[in-house]
């Protein structure tokens, strides 16, 4: 069977009225769409419209979701997921959560002096450093009006465990948590940990009776801390509000309310700046760093971060098993120009396997001790090296694995050509970050001599060589394999001393021997940054932690 | 056969497609090389009971056989007929349950479903400004050919099937929203919101702000759909002028108006159409880039990023729902093709 059309109807209904509408919208789309600063559209009817008092000098489309009024716009290179400190563990959902909760202990802007914050003051310290008594400020309460009690905190610190969260392995050393009044917490440890004030103990304190009652809801819906600001509403991946918390106990933040917003393309981040349509954005893409520092209105807040960016050897299987085919590598090419050529004033080289601030908080040697024993650039040293290892032959390739990342993928390429300029062979793999993962892992010489990797590190030392050197981590945080007991042994020392000065001499014998014995090539430490309308927003800072940078629940932070 | 029974008919042949569908995706996300978990602890602090929790709350800890079922949601029949094993089986694919995203914690269905809007919006809007402007384009360009009408319409053309749209995007934010400054760069108002959630006084300003966001990336996003129609449109144009039925309508001196408009034009639209349907997940594919450029929350975006994070349920949810609307798509193409053309069947005769 066919079925026969109406084509006289049809023709009537679409020709004429199809072209007509056709011309139509678009003429209205055209209209419509451009700004009322442009003389030839049409404004909107309403009188109302910020836009039409806008100076015709200005570039902003600051009549949509800019900057205006009291509300401070955030945009994020990352979409945050989550507000429940328990739960969430990336950085971008502690931009907003940190406004939202106090901690029990907070470092102040910029570095890693450690204040107390819902502590009323540091912590008493017994049994050798495995005990901590923590007492609690009485003021402090929730937005739901319910004050911080010692059972909150002693919820924050063990729901981790009992849960099996993600930040687990941040509070699992706790043996137990007890409460000695109402204001009052006890910690033991099951083993000396030194780093437990500095890293473990500033966490944020959560609302235990509201956590329990709707764990997914105090997740995604309804978190409830005893920060500056209180949540309002979010949408993933599209916005998410908060509002000044009229009755905070302490100093106020001077902003009456944040959104923040994510781009996660880097062009239009900066775009979203410089076309005014945002007050700051974070991420900063090196490439942009000079053109914006140099854009009248725009300022750059920065501050030297807590991360490490390195590449590491196979010490266990292969050529690089040999250190002096590692000292080879590392003297075939310049990791300092390097980055000086790629980040200019973006990031910082360094030769330490610990960022600077983290090492200058214990006491460690500074950031120059250590570069006065890198490796410095010396192609005939590093083929002396390679000839003289029976490790290695000119047939031999060096396989370098990389994340996807441009910056660390051209890094590991510069390496190779670099040897390939003394005769030797080398190549790079850039793999997704599963595949990168369970090859650096695996510490098979079939599968990688070098790889390289980042660390978000914190507070302390033990954060960087514990996870990243100790063989408890082989396989999981570090695939280098390196085998030296005494080392090993150094370390658990430093992260079971308790004395600053101390560890600190520990850190520094350890740095050395990952010097001399090349386990690591250091490659810089990023800075943490933020671009603001320096006409919009003042008394901004920087922060180390990429969780906490800007700090925005800082009383100095204002919209002009 | 009417189009009613034409319609089931095509339906049900489409169950065994958006079955395959759903088994390749799985067998593709699953056997590809890598570990979501791993992807998950790269950079952070990890420990084996970690890894071993992380594994069982998304059930990765069973064999890739029993994953099949329950993402299916055959485990769940199973555990209805009292197969042991299956007890406490979860609903799957069949039941209408997409599983959780491993990123964000939450179900898939619920993140799609409120990344949905915001791309039908700009995809919708992008075909709605390709065709408003390729058919009226072809059409001149075909009555005028080899006249300056069509050489501009040709580069027109030419210009829009050979530029990214991704690059559009870029240049169209660089251009009018950074240099000229009365465009927005990015991100989308949405009709649908309170006006008051933007700050704005009322739903007036409201569309218009809509309007104002959505004109780049629609652009963006239109102006390879606009290009690729207005060839076809033309080409089928200048073959249907050149067809014995409208020298005849010449030779009996019907007006080249009425040959146009009557004779020439209708013919010509059943290729459009084709391509209109097919190009349907292109559109969806264009999206992706241009949703990331334009900081749009839709289902590209999110695409985007389940790949990124290796979210294997999020990366299986959205690949099978662009799959089933393809299949939707080609369904609807054909069922527009049959009604519209006197001389498809519906399958029985000639």
């Amino acid at each position: 069977m066919t079925r026969k059309i109406d084509t006289d109807a049809m023709d009537l209904l679409t020709r004429r009225k199809l072209l007509a509408s056709g011309v139509a919208v678009s003429g209205t789309v055209l209209a419509g769409c451009l700004d009322p600063a442009d003389d030839d559209a049409e404004p909107p009817e309403d009188d109302d419209d910020p836009a039409a008092d806008d100076d015709d000098d200005e570039p902003a489309d600051d009549d949509d979701e800019a900057p205006s009024g009291d509300q401070l716009n955030f945009t994020q290179q990352v979409a945050p997921i989550e507000w429940d400190p328990v739960v969430a563990n990336d950085a971008y959902s502690g931009q907003i959560y940190h406004t939202i909760y106090d901690g029990l202990y907070e470092y102040q802007p910029g570095d890693l002096e450690l204040e107390p914050k819902l502590a009323a003051e540091m912590p008493e310290v017994e049994n050798d450093g495995q005990r901590f008594i923590v007492e609690l400020r009485e003021e402090p309460e929730f937005h739901d009006g319910t004050p911080v009690t010692a059972e909150d905190v002693i919820h924050t610190f063990t729901a981790p465990v009992e849960e099996e969260t993600d930040n687990m392995p941040d509070v699992d050393m706790i043996e137990s948590a007890e409460e000695i009044d109402e204001h009052t917490v006890q910690f033991d440890l099951e083993f000396v940990y030194a780093p437990f004030e500095a890293i473990t103990l500033p966490s944020y304190i959560v609302n235990a009776e509201a956590r329990q009652e709707d764990p997914e809801a105090y997740n995604t819906e309804n978190p409830i801390g005893s920060g500056p600001y209180q949540f309002v509403e979010a949408e993933i991946g599209e916005f998410a509000d908060v509002e000044l918390w009229e009755d905070y106990w302490d100093e106020p933040s001077q902003v009456a309310s944040i959104r923040y917003e994510p781009a996660e393309d880097d062009a239009g981040r900066v775009a979203r700046i410089l076309g005014q349509e945002t007050h700051l954005i974070e991420g900063i893409p090196p490439a942009d760093w000079d053109d914006l520092d140099a854009e009248e209105g725009i300022e750059i807040a920065s501050v030297e971060s807590t991360g490490y960016l390195y590449f590491a050897f196979n010490c266990a299987e292969g050529p690089t098993a040999d250190p002096d085919v590692r000292r080879a590598i590392a003297h075939c090419h310049s990791t300092r120009d390097y980055v000086e050529d790629i980040f200019g004033e973006a990031a910082e080289w360094t030769n330490m396997s610990v960022a600077p601030e983290t090492a200058d908080a214990i006491g460690m040697e500074g950031i120059d001790h250590f570069q006065d024993m890198a490796y410095e650039f010396d192609p005939e040293t590093a083929q002396d090296l390679l000839d003289g290892s029976d490790a290695i032959d000119e047939d031999t390739q060096i396989d370098i694995i990389a994340p996807p990342d441009d910056v660390r993928v051209n890094w590991g390429e510069l390496i190779a050509d670099r040897l390939g300029e003394i005769g030797y062979e080398a190549g790079v793999q850039r793999l997704d970050w599963d595949v990168f993962t369970s090859s650096y892992q695996s510490g098979d010489s079939d599968e990688f001599q070098l790889y390289t990797l980042g660390w978000t590190g914190g507070a302390d030392p033990d954060v960087y060589y514990y996870q990243l050197f100790h063989q408890d981590n082989e396989g999981l945080t570090q695939g280098h394999y390196y085998e030296n007991d005494e080392f090993h042994d150094m370390i658990i020392q430093a992260r079971e001393t308790f004395e600053d000065d101390e560890r600190a001499e520990l850190y520094n014998e350890i740095q050395e021997i990952i010097i001399e014995d090349c386990v690591h090539i250091p490659g810089w430490t990023d800075l943490n940054a933020a671009a603001y309308l320096s006409d919009e927003v003042e008394g901004l800072q920087a922060d180390l932690q990429t969780t906490t940078n800007p700090r925005m629940d800082h009383p100095d932070v204002t919209l002009l | 056969m009417s189009l009613l029974r034409y319609t089931v008919y095509r339906l049900l042949q489409a169950i065994p497609v958006m079955f395959g569908i759903a088994v390749v995706t799985f067998l593709m996300v699953n056997l590809a090389p890598g570990d979501p978990v791993d992807y998950m602890i790269s950079e952070e602090l990890a420990s084996e009971e970690l890894i071993a929790s992380i594994e069982a709350r998304y059930g990765l800890d069973e064999p890739l056989w029993r994953q099949f079922l329950n993402y299916l949601g055959f485990s769940w029949f199973l555990g209805l007929l009292g197969v042991p094993g299956f007890a406490d089986a979860p609903p799957g694919l069949l039941q209408g349950d997409l599983g959780l995203s491993m990123y964000y914690d939450r179900p898939v269905s619920e993140l799609m479903l409120t990344r949905i809007p915001p791309t039908l919006m700009l995809v919708l809007s992008a075909y709605a400004f390709a065709l408003t402007l390729a058919i009226p384009l072809g059409v001149v360009a075909a009555n005028r050919r080899n006249k300056p009408t069509d050489h501009i319409s040709r580069i027109i053309a030419l210009f829009g099937v050979s530029t990214p749209s991704f690059w559009i995007g870029i240049m169209l934010i660089v251009i009018f929203g950074v240099w000229l400054g009365i465009l927005p760069t990015g991100r989308m108002v949405y009709p649908w919101r309170d006006p008051a959630f933007y700050g704005y006084g009322n739903h007036l300003e409201l569309w218009y702000q809509t309007l104002r966001h959505l004109f780049l990336p629609v652009v963006a996003l239109g102006t390879l759909q606009m290009a690729v129609i207005m060839r076809v449109e033309r080409s089928s144009m200048i073959e249907s002028l050149q067809s014995e039925y409208v020298q005849l309508a010449r030779a009996y001196g019907v007006s080249e108006r009425t040959i146009l408009r009557k004779h020439a034009f209708r013919p010509s639209q059943l290729p459009v159409i084709t391509l209109i349907g097919l190009n349907l997940t292109t559109s969806l594919g264009g999206a992706v880039l241009i949703e990331t450029v334009f900081a749009i929350n839709g289902m590209g975006r999110l695409i985007v990023q389940s790949i990124q994070t290796l979210d294997y349920q999020l990366i299986l949810g959205t690949t099978i729902v662009l799959g089933f609307v393809f299949v939707i798509g080609v369904i609807i193409t054909d069922l527009a093709y049959a009604y519209i053309d006197p001389r498809v069947t519906y399958g029985e005769e000639a």
